[in-house]
């Protein structure tokens, strides 16, 4: 293997000039007077403080609480549905698998797209509902459709890492509960989901993550007014061109992140330890 | 007959279409060690399972102290199992695994200490209590198997080849704890096993499994010196088998013709072998006694020699190119390969298989 290890160095040339000095630019950026060059820079607190504004604030709170409850939801139909996967036999389960990811091979611009026109007012759904007499129901533009979108984008990454830790348990521990004297819902709680926490914890960072950063479900399905963290990172790099204000939002939503992170772990293991 | 711990009455199980158990039925006495014994596939774990309740027969019942648990849940049956695996729970401790059965029952935190720990002390792993089973080897995972199965006072213990995964020296050494702790709590055991030697060491009784039917059960002493189905005597010590044509009828027995020559064998009252009939019939490699060539006996040629645990054992190879193995004690250079030689057994050593009327 020894021999082959000068293959990686296009990869860290790769990833240095497109990941490693971008973050250095956003730490720079994010420090620094608007206008300045690279040269003739001032050091300032004001992007940081700017945020602390309550039009901000307002937008990161509405981010993390769509972030949660997309997060929660996914877990909630996630998992019952990783669950009854991993009770088929195993060629039924690849089928299954493969019926769960098919969606992420279209784009998502395009899944959006087609979400849009289930949903709104005289799409499809509303044109049922209007055959039955229901009337047309508003749901375009509103928290009901933006949490459609993430909801249905994002389950595969909460139901494939439960799947996978579900699939890599002992069958005869469950056995072994039951034979102890749990009933199935004891042996479920106490075994099945105690065992499954690593699936668990991987999918609800993995959707939480992505929930949070989202930009182009909520713009699409939310419409413009319909302010997250992700699209005004956006609008202040691309429509108000305010790069130094839009590094610093970056940074603090990176950081909200890590922390999250940290701290779901952090629960993972007391859990655990229980 | 003492009391009867457990009973299968035509125990009967198909898995798609493949009948794996063919009516098992058997009674096990309280406090005693019986072993399922049987080549793979044979249906050995099966019967465990349904034992258990982890498997449902399509015919058949389940008795445990007289009471039909054929219907019940596996968590309602004073039964517990060690798994071939041990399946200890990797989320808990030791402690935690050993006491698992009380904390369902809702025995007080003070109680499942303490009952844990002499557990524990019974299996010889006091002092493990706060480890984590991924940082114990095979031989103490096996001991927390045994206490966690056991805490719960169960009428009777499953053991599905518990020794399985262990090497020789721990397996000899588990073999004795386990009947030790047998004796000790006089539980019953159920143990399953492919191994011939772990069956003989450890069990009252031997139930011979073959293709999802009983073969025979009995003594390890009955099973080794009287088989009674040819499957029995080969699986069971590697008997030498034969078949042959019964010439005559006398008062010492019976004359067998076989390869090389003829052979008498004694009957056990109440045989009905008939003149001119096909008998199959096992002799231990012990019991073969091989002679130089001018003596009386069957015609066969040394075909190995070697020397094995204590013993001599030589292949012969008879006249119709079939093989017996002949053993005994010591060595010496009597018969060397190529050797014409022939070879007798005292005329009770012979036993009769296959016999409607023994099966009956």
């Amino acid at each position: 293997m020894k021999q082959y290890r000068h293959l990686i160095r296009p990869y860290l040339i790769w990833s240095l000039v497109l990941v490693v000095i971008p973050l250095f630019l956003i730490v720079f950026y994010a420090f620094t007077e608007e206008g300045n060059e690279v040269l003739t820079f001032s050091f300032t607190w004001k992007n940081f403080a700017r945020f602390l504004e309550a039009t901000y604030l307002n937008v990161i709170l509405k981010s993390f609480w769509l972030g949660f409850i997309t997060t929660a939801i996914c877990l909630l139909l996630g998992y019952p549905l990783a669950y009854f996967i991993s009770r088929f036999s195993e060629k039924a389960q690849d089928t299954l698998i493969l019926l769960v990811t098919i969606p992420m091979w279209i784009n998502m611009l395009l899944r959006t797209y087609a979400w849009m026109n289930l949903l709104s007012d005289n799409g499809i759904i509303n044109q049922l509902l209007g055959r039955l007499n229901l009337g047309p129901v508003s749901m375009m533009y509103t928290d009901f459709s933006v949490l459609v979108g993430l909801v249905c984008n994002f389950m595969p990454f909460m139901i494939i890492p439960i799947h996978t830790s579900l699939c890599k348990m002992d069958k005869s521990l469950l056995e072994a509960a039951m034979d102890l004297g749990a009933n199935r819902v004891q042996t479920f709680w106490k075994v099945t989901w105690k065992l499954s926490m690593p699936g668990v914890v991987n999918g609800v960072m993995m959707v939480f993550l992505l929930a949070v950063s989202s930009f182009v479900i909520p713009k699409l399905l939310g419409g413009g007014q319909y302010m997250l963290i992700g699209n005004l990172i956006e609008s202040q790099f691309i429509s108000v061109g305010d790069w130094n204000f839009g590094s610093a939002i970056s940074m603090i939503l990176a950081v909200i992140i890590l922390i999250s992170m940290r701290l779901m772990q952090k629960m993972d293991k007391l859990q655990q330890e229980e | 007959m003492n009391q009867v711990s457990l009973e299968l009455r035509n125990v009967t199980k198909r898995f798609e279409k493949e009948l794996v158990l063919d009516g098992i039925s058997l009674q096990v006495e309280k406090g005693e060690f019986l072993t399922l014994l049987g080549s793979s596939g044979c249906g050995k774990t099966t019967t465990l399972r349904i034992i258990a309740g982890l498997e449902t027969p399509d015919q058949g019942q389940v008795l445990l102290n007289g009471e039909d648990v054929t219907a019940l849940p596996p968590e309602k049956r004073a039964v517990n199992t060690i798994f071939q695996s041990y399946a200890l729970f990797p989320h808990m401790t030791v402690e935690e695994n050993v006491g698992y059965a009380l904390k369902l029952r809702r025995v007080p935190r003070q109680e499942i200490r303490k009952r844990t720990s002499e557990m524990l002390d019974l299996v010889r792993l006091s002092g493990f209590e706060k480890r984590k089973p991924e940082k114990l080897s095979g031989g103490q995972k096996q001991r927390v198997a045994i206490a966690r199965a056991l805490i719960g006072n169960p009428g009777v213990l499953l053991l599905d080849e518990p020794l399985g995964a262990l090497d020789l020296q721990l397996r000899r050494t588990m073999q004795r704890e386990l009947k030790r702790l047998q004796q000790y709590l006089g539980v019953t055991f159920i143990y399953v096993t492919h191994d011939q030697e772990e069956a003989i060491n450890m069990s009252d009784r031997i139930a011979v499994m073959h293709r999802g039917r009983l073969e025979q059960i009995g003594t390890p002493d009955e099973i080794y010196n009287h088989p009674r189905t040819s499957y029995a005597a080969r699986f069971v010590g590697n008997a030498n088998l034969f078949t042959g044509m019964v010439e005559s009828i006398s008062e010492e027995g019976a004359w067998v013709s076989v390869s090389g020559g003829r052979v008498l064998l004694g009957c056990p009252a109440g045989t009905s072998l008939q003149k001119g009939e096909k008998a199959t019939f096992a002799v231990r490699s012990e019991n073969v006694q091989v002679l130089v060539q001018d003596q009386e006996g069957c015609a066969a040629v040394v075909k190995e020699k070697s020397f094995l645990a204590g013993q001599l054992r030589l292949i012969l190879s008879m006249p119709d190119g079939r093989e017996l193995a002949a053993s005994r004690f010591g060595i010496d250079s009597d018969f060397e390969p190529g050797q014409k030689v022939k070879w007798t057994f005292p005329a009770r050593q012979g036993v009769l298989l296959d016999r409607e009327e023994q099966n009956a």
